[in-house]
């Protein structure tokens, strides 16, 4: 027993550091929602108003879009913390990686599965290592606390069934989750649907407590209520789906002319990207192809993953009718849809919870070949090479090709170029933002930069219209720092230090307009990423005629 | 060793070492990069310990982050250039040395197994394949893992005999720093290793396993340190040294058959002007027939360790489909020391048959040797350098050399064209090293000539009213200015 105590530790202690090492450095910056996240909570713990000066907003506005809340909220406490850094932008999601471990090992350990505790092992060392699971644990996204509450709720749901009591603390959970991420808006709702439906027997024994969890859930979707007409509600979606009428028109082809096409282009469109979730090359074989929501030369699963995930369906099939069972069945069946809405094809951060609900099935199927073979030291070595090697080639597909290949995917070029200008204070310096909406929000939260002043410039563009003006034209002048695109016919006339990549000053330009050089930023890799000029006014250059 | 062996093998070896100086800066024409990219490195790290990037004694260098020398060959050629000063000779007469030093182990490798006889056959087929003498005149690390994988075949040989474990640990050492002669090896290396596994476990069947993990373990040291340092050389390590991703099994598999297509292996050679003339292949023609009695001969007598060479040899590209190399000999000059035993065993098979028509075949095969070499000698001397002259460097050397001539002589102050580093940087900042470790002064000729000094120049006609000189054969020159 106390052995096994020591694996279950041991297992905690290997995900929280595998979510925690080199947090703030790997990966090497923050992603344009991350930096989003972070001044808002640093916005509201100085302000209690978001950086556009909205009071405890429902969701989230960033550049035309919105967030859902909880994250940002919870990025509250490790900014108070811990101060406007990197860490505690991803602090939330490596905690929520963590808790999901902890949650699935409990969901084993209070199962009727055969064997529960190898399987709680063998599943929780699995998620531990998961590439999907220490990919987005580290990134300060909404996905992984969206992941970590349905987890929960699932955990609820699941003791309800043996205990009644516990269905309206599922129904709460599950109806907070819908506030942490886009996806579980849905996948709640179905979810919950589907669970009532499967054991209604057993849950209508007690109306009480099932009506109580019924009432919960509903409450908690009284925000998206008031706002569910303002577009916020749907905006994400409406950005990212392939029900409008123009994207039809484009991609239809010969479905246009036809009677009613359009619902058999939908029809075509859903199979089509519900089906890409159970392809095995997307799984075990290839890497999500949005480079910022993946690992160079790793999947979501390792490729060998592929031989416990097809036993453990195996064993879910024999075992269909056990009630567990059950629910991880509708969890697979359930989960991809919301990201079969979206026109992106195997978008892994829309699916955590399919993911996880995959990592259970290779559980069973590990946990089920372990029982097959009786040689426990050949096993143990099996299993021990496995792990070994898994962690091997996860420690160099993330810690050395993605912190090498892969940093401008989180800006890590503009991030060493606040460290350069910091104590520049004396310079006018103009930061080019044509090709990365994103710079500003980052040095306002690196900087942190004072949020009233902030608030004052970006809420007067919408006051009133939160949730529903979707336009963002947003300039940040923060002290002597503008971040907006270089004019060339002005900024040539001032003294300036211009900063731009490559791109953005070109060496023509830098000698058709005498700029003197000063410094480049590299990224990770060593390639020039940035270049800083100095401006030289030619005395001729009569600003007030431009 | 007998001492009646080491007088002819000393005599073939000093004969061997004048004939691969025979025009070693001349052929090939220019310095390539690769070259600089060792030669200026090693320059740099023989006289201060820094590299040009600022690394003290760096494990691998690199120019642009992408190409990395391997350690062997860059610290062999810093040993050198420590021992004797930095100079273009030494740079390429490194390679040299290691294709004797290669040359001496297969000698021991064929004596071992064979006899000694057949070791001085084994020597002479050896240095008489043409990529041997295309690759000593060249400053590359290409030929590095021909003494670590000879020494490999040597011990194992030497462990067959006596099943001692010294043998087996010396033998997984050398192929263990095979890993860092040359990337390559590190899709060699594993195949090597599970080879020898099998081979340990023929020899010794059921205790093999001690055997095989004292073997296993110790080769393990070389990957697990090689991937310890990844993140201090991601670049070298990782990055385009990466397996490539295998779409189908056939895409894996074109690399390793087409390592063994005849036409690439005798007929044409790399598919690169660098490493190969074009019209020989990797190896000598005329011993294809030697090579073939050689597999014949072996699966005749089935002598195990004759069977181990010949699984080697066919087994070495085996994880070539990660790299996706086709017809890339230079990347296959592990091959060499395996194709020179299986060769040797079928000149013996041929020898050893005592009847006259066997007699003629063996002399024509002999004449037709000679012939195939000469030809191939006479070209690669003469006809190539001006085939390739396009595709390697200029030939800075000679320009350099004659400034430095002329600084001795003059006692004027060098200065450099300033804009004369437009190509091939790495090769002047060589040069520079080589002929004025304290670096050369730039000159903007819109000025016109210093006061006094000379100038290394990129020569135009225009110069021609100038006093100036300029390098036969070349577009350089050196204004002198008195």
């Amino acid at each position: 027993m106390r052995f096994r105590f020591i694996l279950f530790v041991s297992i905690i202690l290997l995900a929280v550091i595998l979510r925690f090492y080199q947090l703030d450095k790997v990966p090497p910056g923050l992603i344009i929602d991350e930096a989003s996240e972070g001044y808002n909570a640093f916005s509201l713990l100085q302000t209690g108003k978001d950086r556009y000066g909205e009071t405890l907003p429902i969701m989230f506005r960033s550049f035309g879009s919105f967030q859902a809340p909880l994250y940002t909220y919870l990025s509250m406490i490790p900014v108070y913390l811990f101060g406007n850094s990197i860490f505690s932008i991803h602090f939330v999601s490596a905690i929520s990686g963590v808790l999901l471990v902890i949650i699935t090992l409990i969901l084993f350990v209070i199962s009727n599965e055969k064997k529960k505790l190898i399987l709680a092992l063998i599943t929780g060392l699995l998620l531990v290592i998961s590439p999907w699971a220490q990919f987005f644990s580290r990134i300060g996204t909404e996905a992984s606390l969206g992941v970590t509450l349905f987890a929960l709720g699932f955990l609820f749901l699941y003791l309800s069934l043996k205990n009644i009591w516990f269905f309206p603390a599922a129904g709460f959970i599950l109806g907070l989750s819908t506030h942490a991420y886009y996806s579980e808006r849905l996948i709640s709702v179905l979810f919950l649907g589907g669970f009532i439906l499967i054991f209604k027997k057993r849950l209508l024994l007690s109306k009480k407590f099932l009506l109580a969890g019924l009432i919960i859930f509903f409450l908690t979707q009284i925000p998206h209520l008031m706002i569910v007409n303002s577009g916020a509600f749907t905006r994400r979606m409406n950005q990212v789906d392939y029900f409008n009428d123009q994207f039809f028109q484009n991609y239809g082809g010969p479905l246009t002319s036809v009677p009613f096409g359009k619902g058999l282009f939908v029809t075509r469109e859903f199979l089509s990207q519900y089906s890409a979730y159970f392809s095995p090359k997307n799984l075990f074989f290839d890497a999500d192809p949005q480079g910022a929501r993946s690992m160079p030369d790793l999947s979501v699963f390792y490729s060998w993953m592929i031989i416990p995930f097809v036993f453990g369906l195996r064993y879910l099939l024999i075992n269909r009718f056990a009630p567990l069972n059950k629910m991880i069945f509708l969890l697979i069946i359930l989960s991809p849809i919301p990201a079969s809405l979206t026109r992106d094809p195997f978008s892994t951060i829309r699916t955590l919870v399919f993911l996880w609900g995959l990592t259970i099935i290779a559980g069973f199927g590990l946990s089920d070949l372990w029982q097959v073979f009786k040689n426990f030291k050949l096993k143990t070595v099996i299993l021990i090479g496995l792990i070994v090697g898994s962690l091997f080639q996860l420690d160099t597909a993330y810690f050395v090709l993605l912190k090498y290949e892969r940093s401008e995917n989180y800006d890590f070029s503009h991030i060493r170029l606040f460290e350069q200008i910091e104590k520049m204070n004396d310079k006018k310096i103009v930061v080019d933002s044509s090709r990365e909406l994103g710079i500003g929000v980052r040095l306002a939260y690196l900087k942190k930069y004072d949020p009233k002043t902030l608030q004052e410039v970006l809420g007067d563009q919408i006051k009133g219209q939160y949730y529903s003006n979707f336009e963002f034209d947003e300039p940040y002048a923060l002290d002597n720092i503008e971040v907006r695109p270089i004019y060339w016919k002005k900024d040539v006339c001032n003294d300036l230090l211009l900063v731009g990549d490559l791109l953005a000053i070109s060496e023509g330009q830098a000698k058709e307009h005498k700029l003197t050089y000063l410094f480049d930023i590299k990224n990770t890799a060593g390639d020039v990423m940035l270049k800083a000029y100095q401006t030289n006014p030619d005395p001729k250059c009569d600003i007030n005629s431009i | 060793m007998n001492r009646k062996h080491i007088l002819p093998l000393i005599f073939i070896l000093i004969t061997s070492w004048l004939f691969l100086n025979f025009r070693l800066l001349e052929v090939p024409p220019g310095i390539n990069g690769d070259e600089a990219t060792i030669g200026y490195n090693a320059a740099l790290v023989s006289g201060t310990g820094y590299d040009q990037n600022n690394r003290f004694l760096p494990l691998f260098v690199a120019i642009d982050q992408t190409d990395w020398k391997q350690p062997i060959t860059f610290y062999a050629t810093t040993l050198a250039f420590k021992l004797f000063g930095p100079s273009y000779f030494l740079l390429r007469e490194v390679s040299v040395i290691f294709i004797l030093v290669s040359g001496l182990l297969i000698f021991l490798l064929s004596k071992e197994i064979l006899n000694a006889k057949a070791a001085f056959l084994s020597l002479i087929i050896f240095l008489t394949i043409p990529a041997v003498l295309i690759q000593s005149h060249l400053a590359l690390e290409n030929i590095a893992p021909i003494p670590f994988v000879t020494l490999w075949l040597w011990m194992l040989a030497r462990y067959r005999k006596s099943l001692k474990d010294k043998y087996l640990y010396l033998s997984a050492l050398f192929l263990g720093i095979g890993l860092f002669t040359y990337p390559g090896m590190r899709l060699i290396v594993p195949v090597f290793t599970a080879l020898t596994a099998f081979f340990i476990y023929y020899l010794n069947r059921k205790k093999s396993l001690p055997a095989i993990l004292k073997f296993s373990l110790v080769v393990l040291i070389f990957p697990v340190f090689l991937f310890s340092i990844k993140n201090q050389y991601p670049g070298a390590i990782l990055a385009h040294n990466r397996p490539q991703k295998i779409q189908t099994y056939q895409e894996f598999l074109l690399p390793y058959i087409s390592s063994f297509d005849p036409s690439f292996l005798f007929i044409q050679g790399d598919s690169t002007p660098y490493h190969s003339t074009g019209r020989q292949g990797v190896f000598l023609l005329s011993t294809l027939p030697l090579f073939a009695l050689g597999i014949l001969s072996i699966s005749k007598r089935k002598d195990p360790i004759q069977v181990f060479i010949l699984l080697a040899f066919l087994l070495t590209p085996l994880l070539y489909g990660f790299a996706a190399s086709i017809h890339r000999g230079s990347r296959l000059l592990a091959l060499l020391p395996t194709y020179t035993i299986i060769t040797t065993i079928g000149f013996l098979f041929l020898l050893n048959i005592k009847n006259r028509v066997h007699r003629v075949i063996l002399l024509l095969i002999i004449l037709a040797v000679i012939a195939n070499y000469t030809d191939f000698v006479r070209d690669y001397w003469y006809e190539y350098p001006n085939r390739v002259k396009g595709d390697f460097g200029r030939p800075f050397q000679l320009v350099f050399a004659r400034a430095e001539q002329l600084v001795k002589e003059t006692k004027l102050q060098p200065f450099i064209q300033s804009d004369f580093r437009v190509q091939n940087t790495l090769a002047v900042d060589f040069f520079e090293q080589v002929h004025f470790p304290k670096g050369l002064e730039k000159w903007p000729l819109e000025k016109g000539l210093p006061e006094s000094g000379i100038v290394i120049v990129n020569y135009s006609l225009d110069m021609s009213l100038l006093p100036a000189e300029r390098i036969k054969d070349t577009n350089f020159g050196i204004l002198i200015s008195k």
